[in-house]
């Protein structure tokens, strides 16, 4: 499958498609050889009672009889479940390109080549800064070295390096420095998104975003978008960033600007739509960030094809949702519907409400105000789980005093 | 969804004198400038988008590599892309980065600092 099938294998149109999981993140275990500052499925341990090898082979023929066209494989570390190179070439003959998200710490020669004949064309590593910031993160000092060993592994077994990075308050000053690092690495295509209130990201809110921060962030990462279809890297957002503001447009495009094409825009969460996750002991959610409350169902107890029709947790984005706050007024919020799920839900305990959002960051800078999360209970400690956040409207040039602590590295 | 002509953000029905994004002011329909819709040579329809998840991977890159020896001295070369209705069209095309030799390390990576 050339990248050009594979790019048209993310696409759905979303007015003309029925709704089927056409992108599945699954993860194979949360076992990990990373425990990650912002991680958000708390991942180092496995889940208890975790799908073996067979079980998730199960799986493989009911994703294909969906209609699944791509899967990411995650952990945790993927590669740390038994039957990770086993499941990739299962996918591979039915027909579902296999992906992979990875830290890269055991991604060395032999591995990348075990994992080309398996079946395996792209993998994306997990890089959230330049060296210190990243190793800061990540809570490893070889970490950043080994990204940089993976990429140059997965290049010379003949698949395509991709990445992923979350930005936060602790590796802003690093937007520009990484997209020249990826460029020089050979990176493709780079998925950039925030840090969300999710997991051990609750745990240091000093890190997070405070929302105006977008009014700096989106146009840089903009300037990049640019840059990147003249050098060869693709940038694209995650669903966790935007929306809305002028560079929309630039953002959401996997090709460069166009007349003669729509112009694309965020329309809303695709989850239990079009995305699906799989968590590695069988749960099944609309999209693998979301919270345990949109577990649809276990694998263990129901086929596949009975938890995505049959589910309204899962299913609980193919109607309109309840909108408030600033979105609930918003003009954009028909199409929009409140941004990322997940993360608005990480930061109130309910979707509907998203202040991480360019044009509402704006819309708030022309008033003179802004809003500043400010967080009022703590996570309990599982994975995907959440505290709750107070929103604050304030003048937008009030003093800015940090969520909680002080920055362990220097601010741009 | 329509656009700015200005700043080329997008507007709705709401947006009815002044682009919210850069205040230009918008002509008497409302709208500045109808969406264009004259080819859909490579993405398809209107209504499309690129699915992503937060621990997902990004999509691919699927423009055609250059040949690095004509685009040596730019990087702003093109070449002809055959999109998917078979038309062909003038598409940008990117430099591929050459891949330094992987390590001789094959050794399992051990973690240092994983308490959790």
């Amino acid at each position: 499958m050339n990248l050009a099938e594979q790019l048209q294998g993310r696409r759905v149109d979303v007015q003309a498609d029925v709704y089927h999981p056409a992108y599945v993140v699954w993860e194979l275990t949360l076992r990990c050889d990373h425990a990650c500052r912002h991680c958000g499925s708390r991942a180092v341990k496995p889940r208890p009672e975790e799908l073996t090898t067979a079980e998730a082979l199960q799986v493989v023929p009911q994703l294909a009889a969906l209609g699944t066209r791509e899967v990411v494989l995650i952990g945790g570390e993927a590669y740390l479940h038994d039957g990770f190179l086993t499941l990739v070439s299962a996918l591979r003959d039915a027909g579902i390109n296999p992906v992979m998200t990875s830290g890269g710490m055991g991604i060395d020669a032999r591995r990348a080549q075990a994992m080309a004949e398996a079946g395996l064309q792209r993998v994306s590593i997990s890089i959230d800064g330049l060296e210190a910031t990243h190793n800061h993160i990540r809570r490893h000092r070889q970490s950043f070295a080994q990204t940089t060993r993976a990429l140059q592994a997965i290049q010379a077994a003949g698949m395509v390096a991709s990445a992923n990075t979350h930005f936060n308050r602790w590796n802003l000053a690093d937007l520009e420095g990484l997209y020249e690092h990826l460029k020089a690495q050979g990176v493709r295509s780079w998925q950039v998104q925030i840090t969300a209130a999710l997991g051990r990201a609750a745990d240091q809110p000093e890190m997070l975003f405070q929302p105006w921060d977008l009014l700096d962030f989106v146009p840089r990462l903009a300037a990049l978008k640019r840059r990147g279809f003249q050098e060869g890297l693709l940038i694209m957002p995650g669903n966790n960033l935007g929306y809305f503001g002028p560079e929309e447009a630039l953002l959401r495009s996997p090709l460069p600007p166009d007349a003669s094409r729509p112009a694309e825009h965020f329309q809303g969460c695709q989850a239990g739509k079009f995305v699906m996750g799989i968590e590695s002991q069988g749960a099944v959610k609309g999209c693998p960030s979301l919270q345990p409350a949109y577990i649809g169902g276990s694998l263990r107890e129901q086929s596949l094809a009975e938890i995505w029709q049959e589910s309204d947790a899962l299913a609980f984005r193919r109607q309109p949702l309840e909108l408030w706050g600033f979105c609930g007024e918003c003009p954009f919020g028909a199409v929009c519907q409140g941004g990322c799920n997940f993360t608005a839900h990480a930061l109130f305990g309910k979707p509907g409400n998203n202040p991480y959002c360019h044009f509402r960051a704006r819309s708030l800078q022309k008033q003179g105000l802004r809003e500043r999360l400010v967080p009022k209970h703590a996570a309990p400690g599982q994975p995907f789980d959440h505290g709750v956040f107070e929103l604050v409207t304030e003048a937008f040039d009030a003093p800015d005093p940090g969520l909680r602590g002080e920055h362990p590295l220097p601010m741009r | 969804m329509q656009q700015c002509s200005h700043c080329e953000g997008f507007l709705t029905a709401a947006h009815a004198s002044r682009c919210p994004h850069c205040d230009a002011r918008l002509l008497s329909t409302g709208l500045p400038r109808p969406l264009k819709r004259v080819g859909q040579l490579v993405l398809g329809a209107g209504a499309a988008l690129t699915l992503s998840a937060c621990y997902g991977a990004p999509p691919p890159n699927s423009l055609p590599p250059c040949d690095e020896t004509e685009t040596s001295e730019t990087q702003t070369a093109t070449q002809e892309a055959t999109a998917e209705n078979g038309e062909t069209t003038e598409a940008p095309c990117v430099p591929i980065s050459p891949s330094p030799a992987p390590s001789a390390d094959s050794s399992e990576a051990t973690t240092e600092e994983t308490a959790s």
